[in-house]
């Protein structure tokens, strides 16, 4: 009986795994710094420097509108790419 | 059992198919040799037994090669994922930059038309300190603490 159990074993050794090791892509760091604080406006009573700063916090917004829609075109085109291989 | 696979070559099994065929064979039609009209049966049994596991590991090779044509074909398209994943990765960074580019080269002129103009615009405008206040209360809202 403990010969058949050992035997049977043996036989069913026959499964194999596909040894192809896959890794989704890093992204790349540009596109993984997080986003700075947005300025805050010194004290003072010109209008200019007012609008100084909040130019600047309009520019840190959109280059950080731009690096979300980096990542997320990055993402869907990675997933696609990775999901082809088959 | 498929693991012999990896320690015995292929054409060793191939040889005992035939062997097996051959001694079975063998013990039907060569009667007149007389070690095989002595031992008909015995090697009846054993031809079958190993012609049994002969044809078993054929399956196996058969089995394990297509496995292998399996895995040379996801090599390759694993390779080319890739390669278009590196190229996807470049054109994205590079959209990416030169959408930057853009934002701080308009960035940069507006700030110089404010220092241009600032004389102009402040002589007629006074902020009060309240104004600045809310303005960095709005800017502050969600900040990590």
């Amino acid at each position: 009986m403990k010969l058949a159990v050992v035997v049977s074993l043996l036989f069913m050794t026959g499964c194999v795994a596909t040894p192809v090791a896959r890794e989704f892509p890093a992204a790349p760091a540009s596109l993984t710094t997080a986003c700075a604080a947005l300025a805050d406006v010194p004290a003072t009573d010109k209008l200019s420097v007012v609008l100084a700063t909040v130019t600047q916090n309009y520019a840190q917004y959109k280059e950080c509108s731009i690096r979300v829609d980096a990542w997320n075109t990055w993402y869907n085109e990675q997933k696609k790419i990775f999901d082809s291989v088959k | 059992m498929m693991w012999l696979l990896s320690f015995v070559p292929d054409f060793v099994y191939h040889l005992l198919l035939v062997l097996s065929i051959v001694a079975f064979a063998a013990s039907y039609f060569l009667k007149m040799i007389p070690f095989v009209s002595a031992n008909a049966e015995v090697v009846r049994i054993v031809s079958l037994a190993v012609m049994i596991f002969a044809v078993w590991m054929e399956g196996g090779i058969a089995n394990e090669a297509k496995w292998k044509a399996r895995v040379a074909e996801l090599e390759i398209k694993v390779a080319a994922a890739e390669k278009a994943a590196v190229e996807a990765n470049g054109k994205i960074e590079t959209v990416y930059v030169d959408r930057v580019r853009v934002v701080k080269e308009v960035q940069y002129v507006v700030q110089a038309r404010i220092a241009k103009d600032a004389a102009r615009i402040d002589l007629t405008c006074r902020v009060d300190p309240e104004a600045i206040d809310i303005l960095n209360q709005a800017a502050r809202a969600g900040d990590k603490k």
